[in-house]
């Protein structure tokens, strides 16, 4: 014992036994290690965690909880309270004694009624449920229109008047299978006709800018030659704008005044009246037609 | 007797996972009457030093893949063994809603109540001198005393400085001395 020097200093210390004063259960330690071994391998299955809950349990057991409180809150109330109307108890005593004054109307007997009281009852409890259910339509908002009833009869004949004329019109008949051979007809008339055209290869001529220029110019030349050649055969007649001799003559064609002047007039006589009556006119187309009319004669 | 095997060869053992329980089970023979006086001394009541024994060396187990060669395996396991008396005197402290000095005195409730007690009169009496000392003194005292652990290996296992264990100790001596000479 090296390491006990110390206790040198300590007498009444030092006196004490150095024994271990403490003991154990016989067979302890054997035991000791068998309940370690024990103990390590609860603590190894302990974090294995074979206890499970499910996805979300905690985040809606919250919720759970407090529903479950209200619920059972609510049954806890139904079993003790059986709720009652609001002031049930404080008109309570009044209604029972109504109900005792009923029913000694009831048990009474010699009670009287008007006369012929239960006579009318029956046609007065009509008027009543009649009354009753034409104030509960109106208290509901069935309202109908001032004199609906009052024309309802005839707005109805009407009607059936109109339906009757409407159904009459569908007993116009068309021939047998019409409508069947109808769909067949238009489809031949435009879609299969159409597909039958667009086989061959469309092209506008009008898309050609050059034979718009061509038609023009032969339409022009067309148009000129006509003109040229109504001017060649007929020449228009020689307006005469100086007096009114030439404008009455100028629709009198010229194989006409040749005519008159040959048959109906001397030559000599007609230069001098026309000379001395200083009458405007045209002197050479006069000279020409009388020199004509001379060599002619 | 058992033959000692060397901390060595058990930490060696322990590495392979073929020899692991092996490993163990010599750590447990050659630690685990050690490691129960430790904490029987500590704790007084042989069913408490059971309990917390078997919590020691589960914390062992689960602990011992990550343990670093840079201090000794049972100064280790004796750290372990300390916080776990630690933390069970003040769990009884706060569960009981007493002061330290009463816990002192509930352990000597404990102790003069005990089956497994063997010692004579002056030997109760300097267990009833130790339970006046706070928890680290008497630790201190009872790793010297009992163990005759070098102030070193106590630093170890406490946490404290050499110089600090030591005038801890000749405090706790001092406190032990005169306990015993002041009663009969």
């Amino acid at each position: 014992m090296g390491h006990r020097e110390w206790l040198d200093e300590y007498p009444a210390l030092k006196q004490v036994a150095e024994k271990q004063p403490f003991t154990v259960p016989p067979g302890y330690f054997n035991e000791l290690e068998n309940k370690i071994t024990s103990a390590i391998k609860l603590e190894e299955l302990k974090s294995e965690k074979g206890f499970i809950v499910p996805k979300n349990y905690f985040d809606e057991l919250n919720s759970n909880i407090q529903s479950r409180i209200k619920i059972e809150e609510f049954v806890n109330n139904k079993a003790t309270g059986h709720a009652v109307p609001g002031n049930y108890f404080d008109d309570l005593s009044g209604n029972i004694e109504s109900r005792i004054t009923i029913d000694g109307f009831d048990a009474g007997k010699g009670l009287t009624v008007p006369e012929n009281y239960f006579d009318e009852l029956s046609s007065n409890i009509q008027s009543r449920i009649s009354i009753e259910e034409f104030v509960n339509n109106e208290a509901a908002g069935h309202a109908v229109p001032a004199d609906y009833f009052e024309n309802l009869e005839q707005q109805i004949s009407a009607r059936i008047f109109v339906e009757e004329t409407l159904n009459q019109e569908e007993e116009f008949t068309v021939p047998a299978g019409y409508f069947e051979n109808l769909n067949k007809a238009i489809l031949d008339k435009t879609v299969k006709q159409d597909k039958v055209e667009r086989r061959g290869i469309v092209r506008k001529m009008f898309a050609y800018n050059a034979f718009k220029y061509a038609a023009a110019a032969c339409l022009a030349l067309v148009m000129g030659t006509g003109i040229l050649i109504s001017q060649i055969t007929n020449p228009p007649a020689p307006t005469h704008e100086n007096s009114f001799l030439h404008k009455q003559l100028s629709t009198v064609s010229t194989g006409d005044i040749q005519t008159y002047l040959q048959d109906d007039v001397d030559p000599s006589e007609t230069q001098h009246i026309v000379i001395d009556e200083d009458a405007p006119a045209n002197d050479a187309n006069l000279n020409s037609a009388l020199q004509s009319i001379a060599t002619n004669n | 007797m058992s033959v000692q095997v060397d901390d060595a060869e058990i930490l060696s053992k322990f590495q392979d996972e073929k020899t692991r329980n092996e490993a163990f089970n010599l750590l447990l023979k050659k630690y685990q009457q050690k490691i129960y006086w430790h904490i029987r001394r500590m704790v007084i009541d042989h069913d408490d030093a059971d309990d917390i024994s078997q919590d020691v060396f589960v914390k062992v187990w689960k602990n011992l893949p990550g343990f670093r060669n840079d201090a000794q395996l049972y100064t280790w396991m004796y750290r372990i063994a300390t916080n776990e008396c630690i933390t069970f005197l003040n769990k009884k402290k706060a569960r009981n809603n007493v002061s330290l000095d009463d816990v002192d005195y509930s352990l000597a409730d404990t102790l003069a109540g005990s089956e497994y007690f063997d010692g004579d009169k002056a030997q109760r009496k300097l267990q009833e001198a130790i339970l006046t000392l706070p928890d680290k003194q008497r630790l201190v005292f009872n790793m010297k005393y009992y163990e005759d652990m070098k102030y070193e290996e106590i630093s170890d296992v406490v946490g404290t400085s050499v110089g600090a264990l030591k005038a801890s100790f000749h405090l706790a001596v001092k406190k032990i001395e005169a306990f015993l000479l002041s009663k009969d």
